[in-house]
C-alpha cells in the first residue's frame, strides 16, 4: 500500500451529492423490486390493504349524504341507529385494514433490508485490498445502514401509497364524476397543478435537502478527526484554530438548512391556499346549483367535505416519485457494491489438494501497479523453500509491503507469477491459501473486545491454555497479565487501550496461534525493544525451522538470522542472497548492515555534523 | 439545567444559554401559529354560513346589503354573490392563515438551526477542551454521535415539535368556543374520546419504550459490527475468517431485523385501534348533530361545521403520540448531549510571564495510575537540564509513553510534581505548557487535509522556508515533491496514501516546524531505515535551536548520540546515566548494549571475513 496514489474514481466522488438524473432509471428500481417481490403473499396484502384504505375513504362522506337525505326525507323518523351501525362497520373495516398494511408493510420493508444488506455484506467480504484502498470506512458503513433502510421503505411505503392513491382517485372521481360532473371536472383540474406544484418544489428543496446533507458529512467527517486525532490538537495547542475553521462548516449548514426549511415551510401554505380554491369554486358554482334547484344540498354537503381530501393522493405519488429520483443515487451505489467483481478469486477448477505441505513458494518475473497505473514492482524472481525464511529489506517507500502483500495474494500480480509447489498460487482455493499463511500487517489491528478473543482469531477452536502457551511464545503474556483484567481486558475499539508495540505482540500471538506454514511479518516488531524482540526470536526460533517465513524489518538483529535477503529498492530486488554472500557483495546491503554498528553509527554521524558544520 | 464546575474554561456552554436569543422567535412562531389557526378555523365557518343560507335561501341579517351588491355587480339573484364573495373570504382568509404558517415555519427554521448551530459549535469545543483521560473510556464513534445524530435529534424536536403540544392544545382551545356559540351538547360530545385518545397513545407509547430501545440497540450493535468489521478487514482476510464475520454479522443483523418487526406489529395494533376510536368519535358527532338536524335544533350547515373541525382536530389529536414518541428520543438525546456537555474540561491558569522556557524539567517523586489495579508510573526522579538530550528505553507497557502523557499533562498525576523551569507544570495554563513542547506521539495522527495544512499544525503562521527546512531536517521535502501536487496534496484515502515510514517522517517535520524549547520523540523512526535515521538525528539540532530532547525508541542506534540514558521497567526507572557509566554496572541497558555488542563484534567479524574472503 505504499506509496499507493489511491485513485479518485467517480464512485467515490459522488459521496457528497445525491445526483440527481433527470431521468428516472427504472433498471436500477425494477432490481431493487425483486427484493419485495419474494414476498408476495405479503405484497398481496399490502396491496389490498391499501384499495380497501383508497376506495372506503369517501364512505364517511357518503354516509352524511344518506343521513341527511334521510333526515329531510323522514324528520324525527330517520333510522339514525342504521346509519350509526353503518359508521362503525366503516371505521372497524378501516381499522383492519390500517394495521394490516401497517403490520405488513414494516415486516417487508425489515426483510428487504435484511437482504439487502446482507448481499452487500457478503459481497464486501469477498473484495481484495484493492477495493478497501479506494473506499473508505465510513462510505460503506452508510450503503449498509442508511441507503439500506431508505431503498427499502421507499420500495414498500411507495408500493402501498400507489396502491391507495390510484384506487382512492379512482373511486373519488368516479363518484364525483356521476353525482356532479360539472363540479368535479372545477375540482379535478387541480390535480395536475398540485402535482406539478410538488415536483418542482420538491425538487428544489431536496437540491437544498442535498446540499445540507453534503455539508452535515463535512461536519461528521471534521469532528470525527477531531476526536481521533484530539492528543495532537491539544499537544499542538490548536483547539482555537479548530473551532474557526469548524463555524465555516456550521455557517454553511445553517445557511442551507434555513433555506431548505423555507422552501419547505412554503409548500403546505401553497397546498393549503390551492385547497380552498377548489373549495371556494365549489361553493360558489355548487350553491347556485343548489338554489337553482339543479343540485342537491347532500351531494354539495358531500363535495364540500370530500374536496379537503381528494388532493391528497395526487400529493403524496408526487413526493414519492421525487424521492425516487433522488434516492436513485443511493440506489446506484448499494447495486454498485452488491454487483462489485471480486478481482481475487478462488478459481472454479480449484482442484489441487486441500492440506497440502506447502514445500516452496516462487516469485516468477513480478510486476505490479496500484490502480494508478504507476509500476510499483519490476521484474522480481526468488525462491523459498520449506524451513527457509527471506527478510526483505531496503529503504521506506520501495515497495517492501507490496511484495508481501503480493505472497499473501491480497493483491495479485500485474505481470508474472507467484508459484507455490511449482503450481501457478492461484490455482489453490483462495481460503485454503489464506488460512496457510500467518500474518502480521504493517499497522497491527487489534479488534475491540477481550484480548483472549483477539489472540484466538488466529484459530477459533484453540484452547484458553493454547492462547497462553501462544501468547506467551509472543512475549505478550507479561503486559496482558499485568492489565486490569488480564486477557478478559477490553482492548477497545482498534486496540485503543493498548501502546504500539502491545498491539503488535497480540498481533503475532494471533499469528503463530493459526499455525501457519507461511509466516509473514511486516514490521512486525518496529515498535518492540531489542530485548523483548531477542525473546521473541528465541521463542519462535523451532517453529521458523519448518515453516517457510517473510519478514520485513529495519533492525538488523531482526534479519540475520534469516536464510536469504532480498534488499529491494525502487521497486527492483537489486541483492539478493544470503547473509554473508551480500557482505561479500559489498553494496548497499553491506553498507546498511555496517550501520547498524554503534561504532560505525557514530562514525556517520560525527562525519555529518562535520559536514554540517562545513 | 446543565451546570459545569466553575473553574470550567467553557462555561457558557449549558443548554439554557445555547438558546438565548431563539426565545423570542419562539414566541413569535407560537404567534403566528395560533393566528393561522384560528384562520383555518373561520373557513369552515364560512361555509357554514353559505350551506345555511342555499338551504333556507334567506340572508337573515343581510338580506338588504346583499341584494344592492347583487344590483351593483348586476347579478341575477343575490345568491351568486353572497355565494362568490364568501368564496373569496375564504380564500383570502387561508391565504392570510397560510402567510402566517409560513412565517412560523420561517421563524421556527431561523430558531431550531441557529440553535442547533450554536451546539454543535459548543459541543465540538468542548470536547477538544476535554481532559484526555475523558476519551479512554468513550469510543469515537459514539462521541461523533453525540455531536452530530444527538444534536440533530434535538434540532428536529426544536422545529417541529417544540409547540406541537400547544398547537394540539390550541386547536382544542380555538375549536370549542366556535362549536359551543353553535350548540352547547354537541360540543361536549364533539370532544368527549380526545381525552381518552391522548391516554392512549401515552399508555401505548410507555408499553412499547422497551421495544423502541430494544430496536435502537440492536441498530447500534449491527452497527458496531459492522465498523469492527470494516476496518479490521485486512485482518479478517488474513485469516480468511470471512465466514466467522458473516455469521457474527447475520446474527445483529437478524437481531435487528426481528425486533423491529417486534416493535412495528405491536404499533400496527396501535394505529388501527387509534384509527377506530378517531372515527367513532367523529360518528358520534355525525350521528349526534343527525339528531339535532331531525329535532331541527342544528342546521346543515352547522352540521358540517362540526364534523369539519372535529376531524380536523381528532386526527392532529392522534398525531401527538408521534411527538410523544420524539419527546422521548430527544430527552435521551438531551441526555447524551449534557452528558458532553459535562465532561471536565481543562481549567484554566494563569500563563506565566516568559514567553519561552529554557527547557529544564524535573520530575519529583511521580506516581500515576490510569485505574485502580497498577501503578503505571512509580516515584519517577528525573532532571533534565535544557539542551539535554534524554533516551527512554525499556520494553512495551514499561510506562515510557505514560511519562511523557504526564508531561503533556494528558493524565493527571496522584503524587509527586513535575515542574518546567522551576514552575509546577500543573499550576500554569496548559495550552502554554505545552507550546513550549513539540511532540510527536506514537502513531502520529495526521488530518486529512494537505500536507501543508498538517505541517502548518505545528505553527499557524510558518512560511514556506520554515516547512521546506523543517521537512528537509526529516528527510521528507523530496517525497512531498514527487507527490501529484506537492506540498499542496491531500493525504489519506482521498488522496496519498503514506507508508508507515512517511507518516513517522511527516509527523516529526510537522513538530519541527514549532521550534518549540522541548523536543519530544515518541518511538517515531520506527518505520524508518537506519541509514536514513541516522542523517535525521544528525539534523535535529543546530547552532541556532538546541531544544531539550527526549528520544524514546527500541533501537540502540537512535539513542547513541544522547547525553543521559535512562532505562525503565514496571513504571520505573531503573537506570539512569550515560551510556558509559551503564554500560559498566550490570543491568537491563548493559544486556541490551550485550545484544548490540555482540552484532557489533559480529559485524565487524563478518565485515573483515568478507573482505578477506
Amino acid at each position: 500500500m505504499a506509496d499507493s496514489t489511491s485513485v479518485d474514481s467517480v464512485e467515490l466522488k459522488d459521496e457528497y451529492q445525491d445526483t440527481e438524473k433527470a431521468q428516472m432509471e427504472f433498471r436500477l428500481w425494477r432490481r431493487l423490486f425483486g427484493y419485495i417481490l419474494r414476498y408476495k403473499l405479503h405484497l398481496s396484502i399490502i396491496a389490498f390493504c391499501g384499495a380497501i384504505t383508497g376506495a372506503t375513504e369517501m364512505f364517511p362522506g357518503l354516509i352524511v349524504i344518506g343521513m341527511v337525505a334521510d333526515i329531510q326525507a323522514n324528520g324525527p323518523d330517520a333510522n339514525l341507529a342504521l346509519w350509526a351501525i353503518l359508521i362503525l362497520l366503516t371505521g372497524l373495516l378501516a381499522s383492519a385494514v390500517v394495521s394490516g398494511f401497517v403490520m405488513y408493510v414494516c415486516k417487508v420493508r425489515s426483510n428487504a433490508s435484511y437482504t439487502i444488506r446482507d448481499d452487500a455484506f457478503r459481497n464486501i467480504q469477498q473484495q481484495s485490498f484493492r477495493f478497501f484502498d479506494r473506499r473508505p470506512v465510513g462510505w460503506l458503513m452508510s450503503r449498509l445502514m442508511s441507503d439500506c433502510e431508505r431503498l427499502s421503505n421507499i420500495l414498500v411505503w411507495a408500493f402501498l401509497d400507489f396502491m391507495w392513491g390510484t384506487t382512492m382517485m379512482l373511486s373519488f372521481a368516479i363518484v364525483m364524476l356521476v353525482l356532479n360532473w360539472k363540479l368535479a371536472l372545477f375540482a379535478f383540474i387541480f390535480i395536475p397543478m398540485i402535482a406539478w406544484i410538488t415536483v418542482k418544489l420538491r425538487r428544489s428543496i431536496l437540491r437544498t435537502a442535498r446540499d445540507v446533507r453534503a455539508t452535515n458529512s463535512i461536519l461528521t467527517g471534521t469532528i470525527n478527526e477531531s476526536i481521533m486525532g484530539v492528543l495532537t490538537s491539544k499537544s499542538f495547542v490548536q483547539q482555537e484554530n479548530h473551532l474557526n475553521d469548524l463555524q465555516q462548516t456550521t455557517n454553511r449548514l445553517y445557511n442551507s438548512s434555513v433555506e431548505n426549511l423555507t422552501l419547505s415551510a412554503v409548500y403546505v401554505p401553497i397546498v393549503m391556499t390551492t385547497g380552498s380554491m377548489i373549495t371556494g369554486i365549489t361553493l360558489a358554482v355548487g350553491g347556485i346549483e343548489v338554489v337553482q334547484g339543479v343540485f342537491a344540498i347532500t351531494v354539495f354537503l358531500a363535495f364540500m367535505m370530500w374536496v379537503r381530501y381528494f388532493l391528497e393522493p395526487a400529493m403524496e405519488m408526487a413526493a414519492w416519485f421525487t424521492e425516487m429520483q433522488t434516492a436513485q443515487a443511493s440506489a446506484e451505489r448499494v447495486l454498485a457494491v452488491m454487483d462489485a467483481q471480486p478481482d481475487i478469486v478462488s478459481r472454479t477448477n480449484s482442484t489441487y489438494a486441500i492440506s497440502k505441505e506447502i514445500t516452496s513458494v516462487e516469485v516468477k518475473n513480478l510486476g505490479f501497479a496500484y490502480d494508478s497505473g504507476v509500476p510499483v514492482l519490476h521484474d522480481i524472481n526468488l525462491r523459498i523453500n520449506a524451513g527457509e525464511s527471506l527478510a526483505i529489506v531496503g529503504p521506506t517507500g520501495g515497495g517492501k509491503t507490496t511484495l508481501v502483500n503480493l505472497l499473501c495474494r491480497f493483491y495479485e500480480p500485474t505481470t508474472g507469477i507467484v508459484e507455490v509447489n511449482g503450481i501457478d498460487y492461484r490455482e489453490f482455493p483462495l481460503n485454503w491459501y489464506r488460512a496457510q499463511l500467518g500474518v502480521v500487517l504493517q499497522h497491527a489491528h487489534v479488534f475491540s473486545g477481550p484480548i483472549l478473543e483477539n489472540i484466538r482469531y488466529g484459530r477459533i477452536e484453540a484452547t484458553d491454555e493454547e492462547v497462553i502457551a501462544t501468547a506467551r511464545l509472543a512475549g505478550a503474556h507479561d503486559f496482558i497479565e499485568a492489565m486490569e483484567h488480564g486477557y478478559q481486558t477490553n482492548a477497545g475499539a482498534g486496540g485503543s487501550k493498548l501502546s504500539a508495540g502491545q498491539k503488535q505482540l497480540v498481533s503475532i500471538a494471533r499469528a503463530l496461534l493459526s499455525d501457519p506454514q507461511i509466516l509473514v511479518f511486516d514490521e512486525a516488531t518496529s515498535s518492540v525493544d531489542t530485548d523483548t524482540e531477542q525473546h521473541i526470536q528465541q521463542g519462535i526460533e523451532r517453529l521458523l525451522r519448518e515453516r517457510i517465513s517473510f519478514i520485513i524489518a529495519h533492525r538488523l538483529s531482526t534479519i540475520r538470522n534469516v536464510d536469504k535477503i532480498a534488499f529491494v529498492e525502487a521497486g527492483r530486488i537489486v541483492e539478493f542472497g544470503s547473509h554473508t554472500e551480500l557482505l561479500r557483495q559489498k553494496g548497499l546491503y553491506a553498507t546498511m548492515y555496517q550501520q547498524q554498528s554503534m561504532r560505525e553509527a557514530v562514525r556517520s554521524s560525527f562525519e555529518l555534523s562535520e559536514r554540517a558544520k562545513n | 439545567m446543565a451546570t459545569t464546575p466553575n473553574n470550567n474554561k467553557h462555561s457558557y456552554h449549558s443548554l439554557w444559554s445555547i438558546t438565548r436569543g431563539h426565545r423570542t422567535l419562539y414566541v413569535l412562531a407560537t404567534l403566528c401559529s395560533t393566528l393561522a389557526i384560528v384562520g383555518l378555523m373561520v373557513v369552515p365557518v364560512i361555509a357554514m354560513y353559505a350551506i345555511d343560507v342555499v338551504e333556507n335561501q334567506d340572508f337573515g341579517f343581510a338580506n338588504r346589503y346583499l341584494h344592492q351588491l347583487a344590483n351593483y355587480f348586476g347579478a341575477t339573484t343575490p345568491f351568486a354573490s353572497y355565494l362568490i364573495v364568501s368564496a373569496i373570504v375564504g380564500v383570502i382568509v387561508t391565504i392570510f392563515a397560510s402567510v402566517l404558517q409560513f412565517l412560523r415555519g420561517r421563524l421556527s427554521a431561523v430558531a431550531s438551526e441557529g440553535f442547533a448551530r450554536r451546539l454543535r459549535e459548543a459541543l465540538y469545543d468542548h470536547t477538544n477542551h476535554a481532559q484526555a483521560k475523558f476519551f479512554d473510556h468513550e469510543e469515537v464513534g459514539d462521541l461523533v454521535q453525540r455531536c452530530t445524530s444527538d444534536v440533530e435529534t434535538l434540532r428536529q424536536f426544536m422545529h417541529n415539535d417544540v409547540d406541537a403540544l400547544a398547537r394540539a392544545l390550541l386547536l382544542v382551545f380555538v375549536m370549542v368556543p366556535i362549536l359551543l356559540w353553535r350548540h352547547v351538547t354537541l360540543t361536549f360530545y364533539s370532544v368527549m374520546l380526545l381525552p381518552i385518545i391522548v391516554a392512549g397513545g401515552i399508555f401505548f407509547f410507555r408499553f412499547v419504550a422497551k421495544l423502541f430501545k430494544a430496536a435502537d440497540e440492536a441498530e447500534g450493535k449491527l452497527t458496531a459490527v459492522l465498523q469492527e468489521n470494516l476496518t479490521g478487514i485486512r485482518v479478517v482476510q488474513a485469516f480468511a475468517r470471512e465466514d466467522f464475520e458473516y455469521q457474527r454479522f447475520d446474527r445483529e443483523n437478524r437481531s435487528y431485523r426481528d425486533k423491529y418487526i417486534r416493535m412495528t406489529n405491536y404499533e400496527s395494533w396501535y394505529w388501527g385501534i387509534s384509527d377506530f376510536v378517531c372515527t367513532v368519535q367523529i360518528g358520534i358527532v355525525t350521528i349526534g348533530g343527525g339528531y339535532l338536524l331531525s329535532l331541527g335544533q342544528l342546521t346543515t350547515g352547522e352540521l358540517l361545521l362540526f364534523i369539519t373541525l372535529s376531524s380536523i382536530v381528532v386526527w392532529r389529536i392522534r398525531q401527538l403520540i408521534d411527538v410523544v414518541e420524539r419527546a422521548g428520543k430527544t430527552l435521551v438525546s438531551l441526555g447524551r448531549v449534557k452528558y458532553l456537555l459535562n465532561a471536565e474540561t481543562e481549567p484554566i491558569q494563569p500563563q506565566p510571564k516568559d514567553k519561552r522556557t529554557h527547557g529544564q524539567i524535573v520530575f519529583a517523586n511521580v506516581s500515576l495510575a490510569y485505574n485502580d489495579t497498577a501503578e503505571h508510573l512509580a516515584n519517577i526522579e528525573l532532571t533534565i537540564n535544557p539542551g539535554e538530550k534524554i533516551g527512554i528505553v525499556g520494553p512495551p507497557g514499561s510506562g515510557k509513553s505514560t511519562l511523557i502523557r504526564a508531561l503533556l499533562r494528558f493524565y493527571p498525576i496522584q503524587s509527586g510534581y513535575i515542574s518546567l523551569d522551576g514552575t509546577d507544570i500543573h499550576s500554569i495554563d496548559v495550552d502554554w505548557l505545552r507550546q513550549q513542547i513539540a511532540c510527536v506521539l506514537q502513531e502520529p495522527f495526521l488530518f486529512s487535509r494537505t500536507v501543508r495544512e498538517n505541517l502548518l499544525l505545528g505553527k499557524r503562521d510558518a512560511n514556506d522556508q520554515e516547512l521546506v527546512d523543517a521537512t528537509k531536517k526529516a528527510l521528507m521535502h523530496e517525497t512531498i515533491k514527487g507527490f501529484p501536487n506537492g506540498y499542496d496534496t491531500r493525504i489519506g484515502e482521498r488522496g496519498v496514501n503514506l507508508s508507515g515510514g512517511q507518516r513517522q517522517r511527516l509527523a516529526l517535520a510537522r513538530a519541527l516546524v514549532s521550534k518549540a524549547p522541548v523536543l519530544i520523540l515518541d518511538d517515531v523512526l520506527s518505520g524508518v531505515d537506519t541509514h536514513t535515521e541516522n542523517e535525521i538525528l544528525s539534523n535535529l539540532a543546530s547552532k541556532e535551536h538546541q531544544p531539550t530532547t527526549i528520544i524514546v525508541a527500541h533501537r540502540l542506534t537512535t539513542i547513541r548520540n544522547v547525553d543521559r540514558i535512562v532505562v525503565m521497567e514496571h513504571g520505573r526507572i531503573v537506570q539512569v546515566g550515560t551510556h558509559a557509566e551503564l554500560f559498566e554496572e550490570p543491568g537491563p541497558y548493559r544486556e541490551l548494549c550485550d545484544i548490540q555488542g555482540l552484532l557489533d563484534e559480529t559485524i565487524q567479524y563478518e565485515t573483515e571475513l568478507a573482505s578477506n574472503g
